[in-house]
């Protein structure tokens, strides 16, 4: 690997880079789906291949290609160069990192159970055991599970001497359960509350499926009765399983610093931050802290180094409700006069070219221990959200929208009854500045999601958002079926 | 990588005489190409790629396996032919398994342009200058992406499928802001052809759109009539696709089912100015005449004067129910008609013209109610003239209630929808009606 590396990082130095980087990576998946009594898709997939990154001049030039041969790669940095150079004179700001901080080094996604030495069977069991427990109870009509893995195998080498081999590893099982009701031909849709993570077949292992296909199908047979919600301002009591996700829209794509500075702003969009926000912006109450992390344990966007060879580690975003930092990459930390880049470059493939990814963004639990049961009985006049459901937010993260799995009354300190048709809108500095209560430590869940997309051409990212319990105060409240017309 | 259909033709052969199995296809698809990304008025990043995808399906009685790879020499062949075999043996029997297809007609598509597959980066840096010149003169800042691509699909079979299609594309699209950030307007365009983008004209689009939307003012939430342009069609549409499917309305689980297993097929369901087609050989959006396990994609009439015609059907769910098989659409057209924008302005009393949306989501599949927001050049109507930009919003509104409403069509135009993937798609700009909005957005 590293004889093949040379070959490209010399082609580049030799013809004019500045700097040059060479990803060698091996993607291998394994997709697997079924429905009802029947399995619907085996799919083993695996893809390698390299790419070239090349600064020439100031100006960026890659080049990747599937034949990780040496004639191949160093023909990836002339190519490279071609690109770099055809760029060139649109360049007029020269890209400058932050300064080097060569590394040798090796790491692996800590995992007792590779999915890849699994066998088959006792996925494929487990798949249609989730579809006939939901399927036992009354009312579920359809049921759909799946699993799917990746074990990346990734070597870096840059002309700063660093050289980093990595094995990472990801599971993401799920289901849904759906019911129809034939008279009134409503159908409620109810999906898994289990999370993908950067762990092997070990995290499969530790949820209670069956428990968990028999409580789903309950509850979106119970949606069929659910109350409709009234509309209006109320507080919100929101579950980590749903939190993650307002966590990942308002907090954790708004502090991405490409954002910030305008690269994504053709796609993804801008941000309301500005860079001089940064140690002043009152972004929450005085109770929120969030932290990006990708150190942290079983989380997806957890590494040993990020895609241009930089150390991850854990730093602060936001400090007791100010924002104090950003997400950045070697080049968006020079170009703010950082000394070092938080180690957010990633690409999603061998064939794409690094940039400004999320990292685990997560809300830390409250001091005190306070308990989920303690914050419901806490709130007067609520509603309660569980799971991730609809979500839309604008291009510089102002105004979203969340919808949910299932929605709970809360009055006087209990659940009274399942509403539906419920969705929340608000604007993001009003939502996290109105945050008045948060759970313990006993209450924090990881959440997080295989695919998050951002870039042209567009790549996907996974990424994880821990949180505890949290309530927010006079949030406003949809009813999103007010004003239905008749059906399709 | 691109293969010519006789180098298509020997791998995938290759791969059918390694197989031991029942049955199998193999599907080789490859591609290269080259895109410039830009922000801030210069090149951020810029590549070229190049790479194929080969995937191998066995079938042993009634099961059946799958196994990729990008890795094309003889020895990575035979390994994915016996990777595809260990799976499929391991694979519980699946009740709803078809046979694989044998030889089958497809329509001619032509979809291929030399100088698009040949474009060099120093081509796309041109359009790229081009664009963001315009910009510039104006002391506006531009973002963007532009790309072209060369791509293949083969497929072939043990029972004599034999399939190939080729295609190229390039786009440019790009947004161009004020420096204060109080204006923003966007402009974009996708072809087989890279010649057809003309870069200088999108960038005066996206430019003059900016400049306009400066000194935007915010209306209330609310019903509003919408003019929307056919990129904001595109973006509606693409939702529609997803649902149009026989097994789950048949299952009661689409806005196009109906109680006791029945479906909206033969009602009125849009508009009577509606039609909606695919055609693959469309010159204005070519695309594959097959689908991945090789049926033919042919003409089809999905909704026409309003009328749902069509559902897209399984061959295993044609078998069960007696009906056509019908893959999903790999283009997508809406018939236009011949009200040019302005005259549909002229023709509006109060009302908002919308470039393009952002961010939509479904929020109730019952009704394909869905959530998102305008973006990049949103405008008031009043008495006949675009009076002012208007603050963006966001929408709670179904395509289905926006297909109802619609009382004007301008001429189709290609486009690419924002979150239609590669589906190209031919609509007009069309007026609606009555489209809800239901709360005012910060964004710029």
């Amino acid at each position: 690997m590293l004889d093949l590396a040379s070959v490209a990082l010399d082609a580049a130095r030799a013809r004019g880079a500045t700097y040059a980087d060479i990803r060698i990576n091996r993607y291998r998946t394994q997709t697997l789906r079924a429905r009802e009594h029947r399995v619907m898709q085996i799919l083993d997939a695996e893809s390698f291949g390299a790419g070239v990154r090349v600064l020439v001049e100031g100006a960026w030039g890659f080049a990747a290609s599937s034949r990780v041969e040496k004639e191949e790669v160093g023909s990836l940095a002339e190519r490279a160069i071609a690109v770099a150079r055809a760029n060139r004179p649109l360049k007029r700001t020269p890209v400058l990192l932050t300064p080097p901080a060569p590394v040798q080094d090796v790491w692996q996604t800590p995992i007792t159970k590779d999915p890849f030495r699994v066998p088959l069977e006792p996925k494929l069991d487990l798949l249609l055991a989730i579809c006939r427990e939901a399927l036992s109870v009354r009312g579920a009509t359809f049921c759909e599970a799946s699993m799917s893995f990746v074990r990346e195998e990734k070597f870096f080498a840059s002309t700063e001497g660093t050289v980093v081999e990595q094995v990472l590893v990801r599971s993401n099982p799920t289901f849904t359960v759906t019911s129809v009701n034939p008279e009134t031909g409503m159908f409620q849709a109810r999906r898994s509350l289990a999370r993908p993570a950067g762990m092997g077949y070990e995290s499969v292992e530790a949820h209670p499926w069956l428990e968990e296909a028999n409580t789903a199908a309950e509850e979106a047979v119970r949606k069929h009765e659910a109350v409709p919600v009234e509309p209006g301002r109320r507080a919100l009591v929101l579950h980590p399983s749903h939190l993650w996700l307002t966590i990942h829209e308002s907090i954790g794509h708004p502090t991405e610093l490409d954002r910030i500075l305008g690269y994504e702003a053709n796609f993804a969009g801008t941000s309301f931050v500005k860079p001089e926000d940064r140690g002043f912006l009152r972004y929450a109450s005085e109770i929120v802290s969030v932290v990006g992390d990708r150190t942290q344990a079983g989380a997806l966007a957890t590494a040993g180094y990020d895609d241009e060879g930089v150390r991850c580690r854990r730093w602060d975003i936001i400090r007791d409700g100010v924002l104090v930092d950003f997400q950045t990459t070697r080049e968006q930390a020079a170009a703010l006069g950082m000394e070092r880049s938080h180690g957010c470059s990633h690409a999603d493939s061998w064939e794409s070219v690094p940039f400004q990814r999320m990292p685990n963004v997560s809300l830390l639990p409250g001091r005190r221990e306070i308990t989920a049961e303690e914050v419901i009985e806490a709130t007067e006049d609520g509603i309660y959200i569980v799971g991730d459901g609809s979500f839309s937010i604008d291009h510089q993260r102002y105004n979203f929208q969340f919808g949910g799995q299932t929605f709970w009354e809360i009055r006087g300190g209990r659940i009274t009854r399942m509403l539906r048709d419920v969705a929340y809108q608000s604007n993001t500095l009003d939502f996290w500045r109105s945050c008045d209560l948060i759970g313990g430590e006993g209450t924090y869940e990881v959440g997080g999601t295989f695919t998050d997309g951002k870039g042209e051409p567009s790549q996907s990212n996974p990424v994880s958002h821990g949180c505890p319990m949290a309530r927010f105060r006079g949030v406003n409240i949809l009813n999103t079926a007010a004003g239905r017309g008749g059906r399709g | 990588l691109i293969l010519g259909p006789e180098e298509a033709r020997r791998t995938l052969d290759a791969c059918l005489r390694a197989s031991k199995a029942d049955a199998a296809v193999a599907r080789l698809a490859g591609g290269a190409g080259g895109h410039v990304r830009f922000a801030l008025g210069e090149p951020t990043t810029a590549g070229v790629s190049s790479g194929a995808r080969l995937t191998v399906l066995s079938i042993a009685g009634r099961r059946a396996g799958e196994y990729t790879t990008n890795q094309l020499d003889a020895a990575s062949i035979e390994a994915a032919v016996r990777s595809s075999e260990a799976l499929a043996r391991l694979a519980p029997e699946d009740p709803e398994l078809v046979p694989p297809l044998g030889p089958q007609a497809y329509l001619p598509v032509e979809a291929w342009a030399e100088p698009t597959a040949a474009a060099s980066p120093s081509l796309r840096a041109d359009l790229v200058a081009a664009f963001t010149r315009e910009a510039r003169s104006r002391r506006l800042t531009a973002a963007g992406l532009c790309e072209s691509s060369a791509a293949f699909t083969a497929l072939a079979g043990a029972a004599g499928l034999w399939a190939y299609h080729r295609e190229t594309r390039a786009g440019l699209t790009g947004t161009i802001r004020t420096p204060a950030g109080d204006g923003s307007g966007w402009a974009g365009a996708t072809s087989v052809r890279i010649e057809d983008l003309d870069a200088q004209q999108l960038g005066r689009v996206a430019a003059s759109k900016a400049e306009r939307s400066v000194g935007a003012k915010p209306l209330p939430p609310g019903r509003y009539t919408v003019i929307l342009d056919p990129a904001a069609v595109a973006d509606l549409l693409a939702f529609l696709l997803s649902f149009m499917d026989a097994r789950r309305t048949a299952e009661g689980r689409t806005p196009f089912s109906r109680p006791g297993g029945a479906s909206a097929l033969g009602e009125k369901i849009a508009a009577g100015v509606v039609t909606l087609r695919s055609d693959p050989a469309a010159a204005a959006a070519p695309s594959a005449p097959f689908d991945a396990e090789g049926s033919p994609v042919g003409r089809v009439t999905w909704m026409e004067g309003g009328l749902l015609r069509t559902l897209s059907t399984t061959r295993y769910w044609a078998g069960r129910t007696g009906a056509t098989h019908v893959p999903p659409p790999t283009n997508f057209l809406m018939t236009g008609g011949t009200t040019a924008t302005e005259s549909m302005i002229r023709a509006t009393t109060r009302g908002l013209l919308v470039t393009r949306f952002w961010y939509i989501r479904v929020v109730d599949p019952q009704t394909l109610l869905l959530t998102g927001l305008t973006r990049d050049g949103l405008f008031l109507i009043e008495k006949g003239e675009v009076v002012s930009a208007a603050r963006n919003l966001r929408f709670n509104e179904s395509p289905l209630q926006v297909l109802a409403r619609v009382d004007m069509l301008g001429p189709a135009m290609r486009v690419r929808a924002a979150g239609g993937g590669a589906v190209l798609m031919e609509v007009p700009a069309v007026r609606s009606h009555e489209f809800n909005f239901t709360s005012v957005s910060d964004a710029i």
